[in-house]
């Protein structure tokens, strides 16, 4: 019996504050410092809705991606793949469930912020980070004055972490970004609160992890057991484009190949080898679990660790946070604060409940704006773009998608030209075609997404009047289509997907994973010339 | 968007369902409006007025196509059911008509010759039996009117005249099996048993015919709907057949309809109708349906999902100084209290699992024992509820370990500071 603890967890280097004096978690760690706190007061908006991602096995949808696959082995399993052979196999439940994680309702105006943050890293050759918090209040807090609620609770709804880099170019020094990560930060499932206890997250690494655990309550006879890793005790993120469907599916793909591969070529550093020849299927999916994605935030982000500490209670509210404990890390906060007073115009372009339609409906034309903002948010962080308005449609006289940009905004100051061409080309050729069934149906969009305010989505399928959506994106963690809030969806979407993935890991491509060679298979009957190597023919330990 | 719902209504239609402008699907018997239900809420056919009502939370939408083929759909088992209900009751009114033509004398003065033929199969009959032949077969109804006469069964990935096909659909008789088991009523005579067998054999000739009732399906969309109408087309032309041979005096009754066949026909055109099915999302995955643990409609901002603070000092009172617990019997009945230990680990109860008999996966070996479930809280420290000397601790194969061995404190919070 094997009595250790995993040693993982403590693992996380947290440090631990001195028992004598004053607690001043700044001193510890001078490296993070808030470049600027940006406060907007937010519209109204229809209540969102839940609408989690939904699986539609059946022959034809599978049955084409297979024989693709069947077709060319070597075919790159992108999202582009998945929307052009598979567009229905992922789609969102078109029955929403009214998101209730936001206090006080959506019927209140509340304040958005951007919380901008320098990490310097003092280590030799690495460059500054630079991360954009961004999230809402719980209410409007403030006054004409400028005055805040130091009480207010401030909430993180996603983060986008870049990487500043100096580059030397022939014109001299120049500044340019790298992005390192862009995540949705999901509230944390806790049995004890009822608001969230029956909450259940469905990404990729969720999905591999039910698969893990129904193959082992089988092997088991199916045994009562309870799979306590799905009480994330901790607030966990969710990579952006996750919210993207096609991207979602060739991630769950292409991590179940890969690990696979994996597992098959290094199996002895996964354990005992009769683990892996009797039960190879329970280290595919420990591969597949262990992503980025399912590390804790509290060890890896730099910023929220210095806010766990300054809360000191526990980790458990690391995404949340008021004024005065953000003054704690950070006494010169009045100075980088700045708030955006509306002006009486600005303020009647601001979205109103009333001028928008209900999110509950589960016709189309909702299923369709719910996909195309996930999917366009998703690859906006993607690109760093943060605003875009544009129409497009392919009721044209050649039928071709055509697009049309009104505006376009950027978090970096640097040529965006090709980043916009992305956007474009993969909305007509990714987004659109999916939806539409390769442009049988004519639609018509005019789009307008702000990535930190909120988004606009007219959409007109089959030349019908146009229908008007309005997302509060600063708050789409709280809708994201990988939460449920019913313990059994997740599993019936486990179950779909370890179906498929039966289904596709049979196609004679892909089957064995080991059989994918990246160089050309030599022939082992022809005797080498190294006098150590044993060929098959010679082999002592061969049983005849 | 009409190809779709007109075959939703002839669907229902075939299970004596009939719809009404508003897209409410109901039945209609004496002047008794009932609809049709799943979990207590009305069910409506997906027409665009209806995915767009603004109170579509109280009602259930009718939309399966394509079928989702990992998975059995219930709206298809529900539309089963339906249909092996309504064949049930066809055949039970049947015999009950041909019973009383048998023993009516003025009816048989006008029998056709065909009608003479068909009931010459019935080679005696008398008084008595059509007494206790419909008194028997009514109380088979009241006890499980889906399994009365017949039923049809789905298979998936079955083999129908030694062929795969993904999906089969299996029709048995199990009032045959109760006929030559002799089972059905006390009161039933060995001659009535007769009389029943030949009734029921001259309705559908081939019920002993091997497989003649079943039938497969390849179709890539929807397999399941597919069997199922096939199997039902075959059922219910015998029954039309007899009932078209005795319509004029069935009509004067005025209670029976023949089943509707006009989805048979949109059969033909099931491609055109799956494509049409595409264009509206599909709703069978509700997952307001299946029971979620808890439901709250608004968040008060003490209480926001943020901001949790541990509550485990409630949770573990209960428990007394001198109790021997088994801490993972403890940790199912109490799932609350997992959490909090701090780690991500299966818990597995040790008492349905012999590792003896079946070697442990490896992360399960890995599993600490349930130490800090009960006598310490990460951020708390030691909660002095229960004294760990008197607790014996197990793994989660039943073995006491020692507590204190290979202990490492938890991450410190602030009231350790």
């Amino acid at each position: 019996m094997n009595n250790d603890y995993p040693s993982d967890l403590y693992d996380a280097k947290v440090p631990v504050p001195s028992m004598k004096g004053p607690f001043n978690p700044s001193a510890n760690e001078p490296n993070v410092i808030i470049e600027n706190l940006l406060l907007m007061p937010t519209g109204t908006f229809q209540n969102p809705f839940i609408r989690h991602y939904q699986t539609n096995v059946n022959q034809s949808t599978i049955g084409v991606l297979m024989d693709k696959l069947n077709e060319n082995p070597y075919t790159a399993i992108t999202p582009k793949f998945i929307a052009n052979y598979a567009p229905t196999l992922v789609t969102v439940n078109p029955i929403g469930i009214q998101s209730n994680l936001v206090p006080n309702g959506w019927n209140n105006e509340r304040l958005r912020f951007i919380l901008v943050v320098r990490i310097k890293n003092e280590r030799l050759g690495r460059n500054d980070r630079l991360a954009y918090f961004q999230g809402y209040t719980d209410h409007a807090g403030f006054t004409q004055t400028g005055a805040l609620d130091p009480n207010m609770i401030f909430y993180i709804n996603s983060f986008l972490v870049l990487e500043e880099m100096i580059i030397s170019t022939p014109s001299g020094v120049a500044k340019t970004y790298r992005q390192i990560e862009s995540s949705n930060v999901l509230p944390a499932v806790s049995m004890t609160n009822p608001n969230t206890a029956s909450l259940r997250y469905i990404r990729p690494n969720d999905v591999f992890q039910g698969m893990q655990f129904s193959h082992i309550t089988e092997s088991y006879n199916n045994l009562t057991v309870f799979d306590t890793r799905e009480q994330m005790n901790d607030p966990v993120r969710s990579f952006k484009i996750n919210n993207n469907n096609n991207e979602y599916l060739s991630k769950i793909i292409k991590n179940y190949l890969a690990s696979s591969n994996d597992i098959h070529q290094n199996r002895h550093e996964y354990g005992s080898l009769v683990d892996a020849v009797t039960n190879p299927m329970l280290n595919v999916y420990q591969s597949a679990i262990d992503d980025d994605e399912a590390k804790p935030l509290v060890s890896t982000n730099p910023f929220i660790k210095q806010l766990a500490i300054a809360q000191g209670t526990s980790y458990r509210s690391v995404t949340s946070f008021t004024l005065k404990i953000l003054s704690e890390i950070c006494n010169y906060l009045p100075n980088v604060t700045k708030i955006i007073q509306p002006s009486g115009s600005m303020r009647r372009s601001m979205p109103n409940t009333a001028d928008s339609e209900y999110w509950s409906a589960r016709n189309r034309e909702t299923v369709a704006a719910t996909i195309i903002y996930n999917s366009l948010s998703a690859i906006m962080f993607d690109l760093m773009i943060t605003k875009i308005r544009f129409t497009s449609t392919n009721m044209t006289i050649n039928g071709k998608p055509a697009t049309m940009i009104g505006d376009v905004k950027s978090l970096i100051e640097t040529d965006i030209t090709p980043s916009v061409q992305s956007l474009i080309f993969r909305f007509e050729n990714e987004i659109m075609p999916s939806l539409t069934f390769n442009n049988q149906d004519s639609y018509q969009v005019q789009i307008e997404i702000d990535i930190f305010g909120h988004a606009v989505i007219n959409i007109a399928f089959e030349g019908q009047p146009m229908v008007r959506y309005v997302n509060p994106s600063f708050a789409d963690s709280t809708f994201s289509p990988i939460i449920t809030n019913n313990p059994e969806t997740k599993n019936n979407i486990v179950n779909d997907i370890s179906f498929m993935l039966e289904n596709i890991s049979s196609a004679d491509s892909v089957i064995p994973p080991v059989a994918r060679p990246s160089q050309p298979v030599q022939n082992t009957n022809i005797p080498t010339q190294n006098p150590f190597s044993v060929s098959s023919t010679q082999n002592p330990f061969k049983i005849k | 968007m009409s190809k779709i719902i007109q075959f939703y209504k002839n669907l229902l239609k075939v299970a004596n369902f009939v719809t009404n402008e508003d897209g409410f699907i109901y039945n209609e018997f004496d002047d008794n409006i009932t609809y049709l239900t799943i979990g207590g809420k009305k069910v409506l056919l997906p027409t665009p007025e209806n995915l767009k009502r603004p109170d579509i939370d109280n009602y259930v939408i009718l939309h399966f196509l394509p079928e989702n083929t990992a998975r059995l759909s219930p709206d298809i088992d529900r539309i089963k059911g339906l249909i092996n209900d309504r064949l049930n009751t066809s055949v039970i009114f049947l015999i009950n008509a041909i019973c009383g033509i048998m023993s009516d004398n003025t009816a048989q003065k006008n029998l056709s010759v065909e009608q003479v033929e068909f009931l010459s199969n019935i080679k005696t009959f008398d008084k008595t039996a059509a007494k206790h032949i419909p008194t028997a077969i009514m109380k088979l109804a009241h006890e499980n009117i889906s399994n009365a006469i017949l039923n049809i069964f789905i298979k998936r990935g079955g083999t129908y005249k030694n062929e795969r096909y993904f999906r089969v659909s299996n029709v048995t008789f199990p009032i045959l099996n109760k006929i030559n088991n002799k089972e059905l009523s006390n009161s039933m005579r060995d001659k009535d048993y007769e009389i029943l067998k030949n009734i029921i054999e001259s309705i559908f000739p081939n019920c002993h015919v091997k497989e003649y009732y079943n039938s497969g399906s390849r179709d890539m969309n929807a397999p399941t709907i597919e069997a199922l109408l096939r199997s039902t087309y075959l059922l219910a032309s015998e029954i039309n057949d007899v009932y078209y041979l005795f319509k004029d005096y069935l009509e004067s009754i005025q209670l029976y309809q023949p089943i509707d066949t006009d989805v048979f026909d949109d059969m033909n055109n099931l491609n055109a109708i799956i494509e049409e099915s595409k264009r509206i999302p599909n709703q069978s995955d509700d997952p307001t349906f299946a029971q979620p643990q808890v439901q709250a409609n608004t968040v008060p901002v003490n209480n926001n999902p943020y901001m949790q603070m541990p509550q485990t000092q409630q949770t573990v009172s209960p428990l007394n100084e001198d109790d021997t617990v088994n801490l993972n019997k403890l940790a199912l009945a109490n799932p609350a209290l997992v959490p909090f230990s701090g780690y991500n680990t299966i818990m597995a109860n040790p008492n349905m699992m012999n590792p003896r008999a079946n070697p442990t996966p490896r992360f399960l070996a890995n599993y600490m024992p349930q130490v800090p479930v009960v006598n310490t809280v990460p951020w708390m420290g030691n909660t002095g509820f229960v004294n760990p000397n008197t607790v014996q601790m197990q793994n989660q194969f039943g073995v006491p370990v020692n507590p204190n061995q290979n202990y490492q404190a938890p991450l410190p919070g602030r009231s350790m500071l």
